[in-house]
C-alpha cells in the first residue's frame, strides 16, 4: 500500500441499520415513555448531578438511540437518582426509572 | 480594538449568517466536519450568541473555528436560515485581524494556503496554477497526472487548451495590464495588507517556536504547519 | 390542491437562463485539471447547437478559492468580481456564464449580498474606480454553464449519436449525480431543481436515455472543504467524506458519476485511485472503479466527440469500460498519442486500481 502521508478519518455517523439497539428495545418494552423523549434538554438543564459533573440525561437517551450502550451505561453512573429531572420533563418521561432501568442492563451483561 | 462581538457584528456576513439560533442541532448532523471532528457548529452559534467575549476570544485562538470546510451544507438545513459557515468566515477573518490565528494548529496553517493560493494569485491571475501542482505536494493526484506534467505541451494543446499562450482559451498567459488591474485592486481594498499580515505573525510565531522561517515551502515552519496533525486532540474521543 | 402545491415549489426551483450571447468565463481548476471538458463546452454550444459565446482574454480568477481559505477578504473578492462584470459590459454582453461553481457561488453570494446591503456594492463601486477607474454593472442573467447544457437538453438529444444504453442488454445506464455544494446549497433558488432534489443533472441523464439514482448521500460534500484539502495535514477530511459517498453509491452498482464542479470532478476521481492504493478497495466496475465525467464530457460524448480530444485519457479512473457499454467508437491507441500522432509514452500502472493503459 501506499503512504500518502495522510489517510481518511474515521466517520462518526451511527448506521441506524446496523447499530445494536437491544438496550432502546428493551426500554421501551420496560418503560414506555422513554419513547416520548423529544430531547428538550429540560432534564439536563435541572439536573443535580449534572453541577457537578457533565452528565446530560438527554444526552444518554440519544446515545442508546444511536446504539452507542457502552458510552451510555458508564455516564447513566453518575446520576444520583434524586427525581428532578421527571418533575421537569414536559413528555413525563420517567427519567428516574430509566437511569435504573440502564444500570439494571448492565448488571444483566 | 473594540468588544470582540460588535467587531464581529459589523461583518455582513456574521449579521446574516446568526438569527436567533434554536440550538436544535440540525446544522451538526448535516456538517461533514462535524463527522471527522470534535467540532459542533451548534455549540459554535451557541457561544457566540451568547455574547461572551472571553468564550469568542478562546474560538479565536483555537483550532475549532478552522475545522468547517464552508460547504455551506448548513445553510440548506437550518430551520432558521442561519448559516454558521458565514459566521465561521467572520471568525475566521477576525481571527486572523487580530492575529491570534497563530495561536492554534490549525489556524497556523494559513501560512500554507496564503503561499499556494495568495501568492499564485497575485503571480499568475490563476488561483491555482498547473505548473505548481506538483505530486509531491499532490501525490493523489496519481500517475495519470505525472504522465500529463511529462507531456504537458502536447497533451494540453491535443485537449484543445492554449497554455501559456496569448489571447483567450484554456490556461492562457494572463497579460500584464490585467494583473496590474489585479495587483491595484488588492492594493487598494486591503488584500495586500490581508497576505502580508498573514506572513508577519507567522514570521514572528515562528521565532517564538524556534523554528526556520523564509519564502517558499521549505523553511521548518511552513513544513511543521503544513503537515503537524495532533489528530487525537481534534477527534472526538 | 396537493399537486399544485407541489408544482408550486417545484417552480421556485425553476430559473430563468439566457438562450444565446454568452460571456464565458473560465473556471481556475477547470482549465488546470479538465481544460478539455472548456473547450468541449465551447464545441457543443458554438459548433452544434449554434450560440453566441464570447470569451475574454481579460478575465481572472474570481478570487473565490483564496477568499473560502480566507486570504482574499470580501471587499478584495467583491471588486474583482466587479471588475469580471465591467469587462462583460465592455464586450457588449449581458448574460454572464462562468464555468465553475465555486465561482457561481461567489456570484449567487455577491447578488445576495448587495441586495441586502446596498452599502457593499456602493463600496465595491468605489474600489473599482478608484483601482482600475472602471464602472460596472450586474449581469442581466447568470447560469452557470451546466444550466446552459439543461436548457439545451433536447436539442442535444434530438442531435445525439449515443444513448446512455447499455449495449449490451438494452437498459438504460445507472448514473449518479454529484452537484457540488455551493451550486445551490446557499440560495437552493438559484439552481435548477434547489439542494434537496437537484435536477440540473438529472435532467440530462434522462433526456439523453440514463436512469438516475438517489443514493443516499447525494447531497453530500465531496469534502474539498478548501483549506482541507490544500493543507496536507488536514487532507483525511478531504478523502473521508469521498469515501462516505462512494461507500452510499456502491450497492446500487453506477455505471458512472456525473459532476457540476470541476473540483468535485477531481476528488471523484483521484479519491478512488487514492483509496484504492491506500485500502486496496475500488467501489465497482470489477476493480477499474467508476467512472467520473464532467458535464461537458456527458454531453460531448451523447454528441460523439472524440473522449481523447475531450481530454478522457486526463482521467485517473479509466472511461473505457463506460464507453464500451455506450458502444462509443473511439481509437485506442490514440489514447496516449499527440495531437499530430507522435507517442507519448504511457502512464505507469497504479498498484492496486486497474487501469486501461
Ligand atoms: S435523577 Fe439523575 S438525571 Fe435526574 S436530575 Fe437527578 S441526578 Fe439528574
Ligand atoms: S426533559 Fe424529558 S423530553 Fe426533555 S430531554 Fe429530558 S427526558 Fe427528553
Ligand atoms: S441548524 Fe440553525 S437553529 Fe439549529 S442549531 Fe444550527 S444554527 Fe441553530
Ligand atoms: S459550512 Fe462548515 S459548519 Fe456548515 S456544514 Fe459545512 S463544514 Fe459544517
Amino acid at each position: 500500500m501506499v503512504n500518502f502521508g495522510y489517510s481518511p478519518l474515521s466517520v462518526h455517523i451511527q448506521d441506524i441499520d446496523k447499530v445494536d439497539l437491544g438496550l432502546s428495545n428493551q426500554l421501551a418494552k420496560d418503560d414506555p415513555s422513554f419513547l416520548l423523549c423529544i430531547a428538550c434538554g429540560s432534564c439536563t438543564a435541572t439536573c443535580t448531578a449534572g453541577k457537578f459533573t457533565n452528565f446530560s440525561f438527554r444526552q444518554m437517551c440519544h446515545s442508546i438511540r444511536r446504539g452507542e450502550n457502552k458510552l451510555a451505561i458508564s455516564e447513566s453512573e453518575k446520576c444520583m437518582l434524586c427525581g428532578k429531572c421527571t418533575l421537569a420533563c414536559p413528555r413525563n418521561v420517567n427519567t428516574r426509572n430509566i437511569i435504573r432501568l440502564v444500570r439494571k442492563a448492565n448488571q444483566n451483561i | 480594538m473594540g468588544k470582540l462581538f460588535d467587531r464581529l457584528n459589523s461583518d455582513v456576513r456574521f449579521i446574516e449568517g446568526i438569527k436567533a439560533c434554536i440550538n436544535c442541532g440540525t446544522c451538526t448532523a448535516i456538517c461533514p466536519a462535524a463527522e471527522v471532528y470534535d467540532y459542533h457548529p451548534r455549540n459554535l452559534v451557541d457561544i457566540v450568541q451568547s455574547k461572551n467575549d472571553e468564550a469568542i476570544e478562546e474560538l479565536l485562538k483555537g483550532d475549532t473555528i478552522w475545522y468547517c470546510g464552508e460547504c455551506m451544507s448548513c445553510k440548506t438545513r437550518c430551520p432558521r436560515q442561519n448559516a454558521p459557515g458565514l459566521v465561521i468566515q467572520a471568525l475566521r477573518k477576525l481571527s486572523i485581524e487580530t492575529g491570534l490565528f497563530v495561536e492554534s494548529e490549525k489556524g497556523r496553517q494559513q501560512l500554507t494556503v496564503k503561499r499556494m493560493i495568495g501568492d499564485t494569485i497575485i503571480d499568475t491571475g490563476y488561483c491555482v496554477h498547473f505548473d505548481h501542482m506538483s505530486l509531491e505536494v499532490f501525490p493523489e493526484q496519481g500517475p495519470v497526472w505525472q504522465w500529463v506534467k511529462d507531456n504537458h505541451n502536447e497533451v494540453l494543446e491535443k485537449v484543445g487548451a492554449n497554455y501559456k499562450g496569448t489571447g483567450p482559451g484554456a490556461l492562457r498567459s494572463i497579460p500584464k495590464e490585467d494583473l496590474d488591474e489585479l495587483h491595484k485592486i488588492f492594493e487598494v481594498t486591503g488584500g495586500n495588507k490581508w497576505l502580508e499580515k498573514i506572513e508577519h505573525d507567522s514570521a514572528q510565531k515562528a521565532s517564538e517556536m524556534g523554528l526556520s522561517y523564509e519564502g517558499g515551502n521549505n523553511s521548518q515552519y511552513f513544513k511543521e504547519v503544513f503537515t503537524r496533525n495532533n489528530q487525537e486532540k481534534h477527534t472526538k474521543s | 390542491m396537493k399537486s399544485e402545491g407541489k408544482r408550486k415549489i417545484w417552480s421556485d426551483y425553476q430559473k430563468e437562463i439566457a438562450d444565446d450571447k454568452f460571456y464565458y468565463v473560465r473556471s481556475c481548476i477547470r482549465q488546470n485539471i479538465w481544460p478539455g471538458s472548456e473547450n468541449t463546452y465551447l464545441r457543443i454550444l458554438r459548433d452544434i447547437l449554434g450560440k453566441d459565446v464570447y470569451e475574454s482574454e481579460h478575465h481572472t480568477t474570481c478570487t473565490g478559492i483564496g477568499y473560502h481559505t480566507e486570504v482574499v477578504p470580501l471587499d478584495t473578492l467583491q471588486t474583482v468580481v466587479a471588475r469580471n462584470f465591467s469587462l462583460m459590459r465592455e464586450a457588449g454582453y449581458e448574460n454572464y456564464n462562468p464555468s465553475c461553481v465555486t465561482s457561481f457561488g461567489i456570484y449567487t453570494e455577491i447578488f445576495d449580498t448587495w441586495h441586502h446591503f446596498p452599502e457593499e456594492k456602493e463600496k465595491t463601486r468605489k474600489f473599482l474606480k478608484e483601482a482600475t477607474g472602471r464602472e460596472f454593472e450586474i449581469p442581466k442573467n447568470l447560469a452557470h454553464t451546466s444550466d446552459v447544457i439543461y436548457k439545451f437538453r433536447n436539442e442535444i438529444a434530438a442531435k445525439a449519436k449515443y444513448k446512455f444504453i447499455n449495449k449490451h442488454t438494452g437498459k438504460p445506464l445507472k448514473v449518479v449525480d454529484h452537484i457540488g455544494c455551493h451550486y445551490a446549497k446557499m440560495f437552493p433558488a438559484k439552481g435548477i431543481g434547489g439542494a434537496e432534489y437537484p435536477y440540473v443533472l438529472a435532467g440530462l441523464v434522462e433526456a439523453w436515455g440514463g436512469e438516475v439514482i438517489d443514493y443516499p448521500e447525494r447531497r453530500h460534500c465531496c469534502g474539498f472543504g478548501f483549506r482541507q484539502y490544500f493543507v496536507k495535514a488536514n487532507r483525511g477530511y478531504s478523502i473521508a467524506a469521498s469515501k462516505k459517498k462512494f461507500e452510499s453509491m456502491e450497492p446500487y452498482k453506477p455505471d458512472f458519476i456525473i459532476t457540476n464542479c470541476p473540483g468535485c470532478n477531481y476528488f471523484l476521481d483521484r479519491w478512488q485511485y487514492a483509496l484504492a492504493e491506500m485500502e486496496g478497495k475500488t467501489y465497482g466496475g470489477d476493480g477499474y472503479g467508476i467512472p467520473v465525467l464532467t458535464y461537458e464530457e456527458a454531453a460531448g460524448l451523447v454528441c460523439g466527440l472524440d473522449p481523447w480530444e475531450m481530454g478522457m485519457q486526463m482521467h485517473q479512473v479509466s472511461v473505457e469500460p463506460l464507453l464500451d457499454k455506450i458502444g462509443v467508437e473511439y481509437d485506442p491507441s490514440k489514447k496516449y498519442k499527440g495531437k499530430n500522432g507522435e507517442d507519448l509514452g504511457k502512464p505507469e500502472l497504479p498498484n492496486n486500481l486497474k487501469f486501461v493503459e
